[in-house]
């Protein structure tokens, strides 16, 4: 509780951070009644603490009758900001001094006024980077919770849009929102949601993915079991759905829960495209999945056990290429596919202003030299190109991560049991899958429990006057999307 | 850790059962069995895969081994003594059998390719007439990179566009072999001009190869006997009564000269009753080649044209039926129609049925023919 002495508050308050070098005090008297405040450089911004306390404290104040009143009320009264906030711990002062507040101290009080100067510290609305569209908006999210919501709020002007606040981590405090449509979302769902979220007991939240793992994926899985964007407009379209959102402070991005797998096949470009070329990118997509997955183990499993399969030329076509390559054809693949995973990390880590020289060595080193010298073979270079260029349909880098884990174990079945060893991994594959739940929802929703509906409405994006329904996994409220108005 | 120690046991004790590297294998393309002095002779066409020198063209090209064994398999056996490689039959094309191993030891032949478990049972099957079955993986070809792809081509393309041989693949002659009242049949293929000279890359350089293969005409067996190689004509009936026509040409005659007509689609079906079979075929067909003076505006002469053609195509087949009664062997697998009509029946005359009731049985003809152009022009030319 603050005391009724103001340098012993200030004090307290200057101690709590040992005298941080960007803590500031200023002190003045106004009719021999001390009055100081204090705020963080770093956070706060000049101008508004001089617009709103400068003018306020000299000029006006001074000159005014009302100074014999309570000076604390007046105070109150008089500054013109819309967020004030009347504080009496020491904890909260700090919390507030750190997130951009100004603490107003009068002496003889063991109240003392807050006031917003945050300092603009985000950068400013821009274009989506990893999910980008050809045709539809083009903003994005950034670190500022606020600027999120109103990207939102721009785009639902329903009362029943709600967001609910926690402030998760012992130390960061973060702000963590929940976002969803009263009478669309699932209550159950939400209410599990909030129970996780309360109970969440942790250093820091940092980021979003912080929740991921503390929230919604209790089993270990390889694939990931919730959908992160950066598009607002990606948001709504799901909160339309009955989903709900996950927002946290600094993460220039949202979580959507619950997602199926089929989620990662969509693109918001989907929605924005006329129905049948949507449909045909989106079955192009389901093809380039199972490709990257399984093309390098069942080219080990047919060019070891089961060459019987291929015709004739191919075969003789294989053999040729085959000849003179000294390694087994797993190595040749585990090569190859290791040299491109390092190019690929390479790639990303890089910073940008170095230029394209990695892209460059590594198409020659993998794509030309490696076969002219006879170290793999053409067809090696070919399979495991299809396959990361199939990987690469997905804007998600965490599908693309474990489409290449999947992808390893196709090829340790494959090559070692042959056809049969991909075949069984296949199975393990769904089972695995199939196991997975987000919120009581099955992973593998339109597929497993099977459901014809949402199946065709998964696989084809089906125009929009011909879909009336909800996905009914999300939600059994207001089941109808579209009136017949 | 229970989990752990059985994924380490599959791994390692049973992985890699079969387990074998594409250029650890001799990729076999084609097969020949010859017999001389009372051995078998196998011939085995490999593709040969090696890389010539630094080359960027990967050009296949092929070679020939041969073994010699009192059987198939140990001649396989003494092949492989030449080989680096292991044999590798799954991929035959073509098994090529001389006249010789056709007319006596064929059941050998077909018992080790039915009983081994590579071997893919697709192949075609083709009987090398006067020569050797080796000879005809030593002819180069100039339009094929293998001599086996050759032949199976060629026999393919002759089956849908000439109507003189149809293709047969192992698992067909099998099922003709071992059903109720059928006899197969294979087609033949011959080496036309000199051997020793057409086994040279400079066959396949000159214009005008020296040495080429060409097929013949049916070969018709008797169980797993081959017992005569029809002509034209009689190849053509038998095409016709198999239902194996795709496309084959009539040749009439007219008042000095011909009229010939492709039959483009044909079908037949043959009815039992009482010793009598009645042949049934619906053909359509075009005037394709018109040689004499006719009107072929006039209904009367297309009527004509149309019996004649119908003539023709009676006596084609019953030139095939005249040849198969002479031979004694039932290949139009008619015993196979009574059988699956009445099978009591069957059983009780199957006995005596090549050798008696198939000479004295008689055929009846229906014959339809939709004859649906005369091609791109109307009538002949007349010059004035």
């Amino acid at each position: 509780m603050l005391d009724k002495n103001i340098e012993k508050n200030i004090n307290t308050i200057l101690n709590m951070n040992e005298n941080s070098c960007d803590i500031t005090v200023h002190n003045l008297k106004i009719k021999k009644t001390k009055i100081s405040y204090i705020f963080l450089e770093s956070t706060s911004s000049d101008d508004k603490i001089s617009n709103f306390l400068g003018k306020t404290l000299s000029l006006e104040f001074r000159s005014s009758r009302n100074i014999f009143l309570n000076i604390f009320k007046y105070l109150k009264n008089s500054i013109p900001n819309s967020k004030i906030k009347i504080i009496n711990n020491y904890d909260d002062v700090f919390f507030h001094i750190a997130s951009g507040f100004t603490c107003l101290f009068v002496d003889k009080i063991d109240k003392c006024i807050a006031i917003e100067t945050k300092a603009n510290l985000d950068r400013s609305i821009s274009e989506s980077t990893s999910e980008p569209v050809l045709k539809g908006p083009k903003d994005s999210f950034n670190e500022n919770i606020q600027n999120n919501i109103g990207l939102i709020r721009k785009r639902i002007k329903d009362k029943n849009l709600l967001f609910k606040e926690f402030n998760v981590g012992r130390r960061t405090k973060s702000k963590v929102l929940i976002s969803y449509i009263k009478d669309i979302a699932d209550n159950e769902k939400v209410k599990i949601l909030e129970e996780k979220i309360n109970s969440i007991d942790i250093d820091g939240v940092i980021d979003a993915s912080y929740l991921r793992e503390l929230v919604i994926e209790s089993s270990p899985s390889i694939f990931p079991q919730i959908i992160s964007t950066e598009r607002p407009d990606n948001v709504c379209i799901s909160l339309l759905e009955g989903k709900i959102a996950i927002m946290v402070e600094n993460t220039p991005y949202v979580i959507l829960v619950p997602s199926v797998l089929a989620d990662f096949f969509k693109s918001p470009e989907d929605s924005y495209s006329k129905p049948f070329n949507a449909s045909f990118t989106r079955i192009l997509r389901y093809i380039a999945f199972i490709l990257s997955i399984v093309t390098p183990g069942i080219y080990i499993a047919v060019m070891t056990y089961n060459m019987e399969v291929l015709p004739n030329l191919l075969l003789i076509s294989f053999a040729i290429q085959k000849e003179g390559v000294p390694f087994p054809t797993v190595i040749e693949v585990l090569i190859m596919i290791l040299s491109y995973e390092i190019l690929r990390e390479a790639d990303t880590r890089k910073p940008q202003i170095m230029g394209a020289s990695i892209s460059i060595v590594g198409a020659l080193i993998l794509g030309d030299a490696a076969v002219s010298a006879g170290i793999i073979s053409p067809i090696v270079v070919i399979i495991i190109s299809l396959s990361a260029v199939a990987g690469m349909a997905f804007s998600d880098p965490d599908i693309i991560n474990s489409i290449r884990t999947w992808r390893l174990f196709f090829m340790l079945a494959g090559c070692f049991f042959g056809l049969t060893g991909i075949v069984i991994m296949f199975i393990v594959f769904i089972a695995k899958l199939s196991s997975l739940e987000v919120l009581s929802t099955p992973y593998l929703y339109p597929l497993a429990p099977f459901n014809v509906l949402e199946f065709i409405k998964e696989i084809f994006r089906l125009p929009a006057n011909k879909v009336s329904k909800r996905p009914s996994y999300l939600t059994k409220n207001e089941i109808k999307l579209r009136g017949m108005k | 850790m229970k989990k752990i120690l059985i994924l380490i046991l599959v791994f390692c004790l049973t992985g890699c059962y079969n387990y074998r590297e594409l250029n650890q294998l001799a990729i076999a393309t084609g097969f020949a069995v010859d017999y001389k002095d009372d051995n078998y002779i196998v011939t085995i066409l490999i593709s040969n895969s090696k890389k010539e020198g630094n080359s960027e063209k990967n050009e296949a090209s092929s070679v020939v081994y041969e073994g010699v064994g009192k059987t198939i398999f140990e001649a396989i056996k003494d092949t492989s003594m030449s080989i680096s490689k292991q044999i590798y039959l799954s991929h035959i094309e073509i098994l090529a059998v001389s006249e010789e191993v056709a007319k006596n030891h064929m059941l050998d032949v077909t018992d080790f390719f039915f009983r081994y478990p590579q071997t893919r049972n697709q192949f075609l099957m083709v009987i090398a007439s006067k020569s050797m079955a080796k000879d005809l993986f030593l002819v180069t070809t100039p339009l094929e990179t293998f001599p086996s792809q050759n032949i199976a081509k060629n026999i393919d393309i002759t089956d849908k566009l000439q109507g003189y041989t149809y293709s047969v693949n192992f698992n067909e002659f099998i099922k003709l072999l071992i059903e109720e009242g059928s006899n197969p049949t294979l087609p033949t293929i011959s080496v036309i001009g000199n051997v020793s000279e057409g086994n040279d890359d400079e066959n396949i350089k000159r214009n005008e190869p020296n040495t080429y293969l060409k097929l013949g005409m049916l070969g018709i067996f008797k169980g797993s006997k081959l017992v005569g190689i029809a002509t034209a004509d009689q190849s053509k009936g038998i095409n016709f009564l198999n239902n194996k026509v795709n496309t084959t040409l009539v040749k009439t005659e007219c008042s000095n000269g011909n009229v010939v007509v492709e039959i483009n689609k044909s079908k037949t079906k043959i009815d039992y009753t009482d010793n009598t079979f009645k042949v049934k075929i619906t053909s359509d067909a075009a005037i394709e080649e018109v040689t004499c003076k006719i009107d072929l505006d006039n209904e009367e002469t297309i009527k004509k044209l149309k019996e004649n053609t119908i003539e023709e195509i009676k006596r084609l087949n019953i030139e095939a039926i005249n040849f198969a009664k002479e031979n004694k062997t039932d290949i139009f697998n008619l015993g196979n129609i009574i059988y699956k009509k009445d099978f009591k029946h069957w059983y009780t005359i199957k006995d005596k049925w090549q050798d008696d009731l198939f000479l004295n049985s008689n055929f009846e003809f229906d014959i339809k023919l939709n004859l649906k152009t005369k091609g791109s022009i109307d009538n002949i030319i007349e010059v004035r």
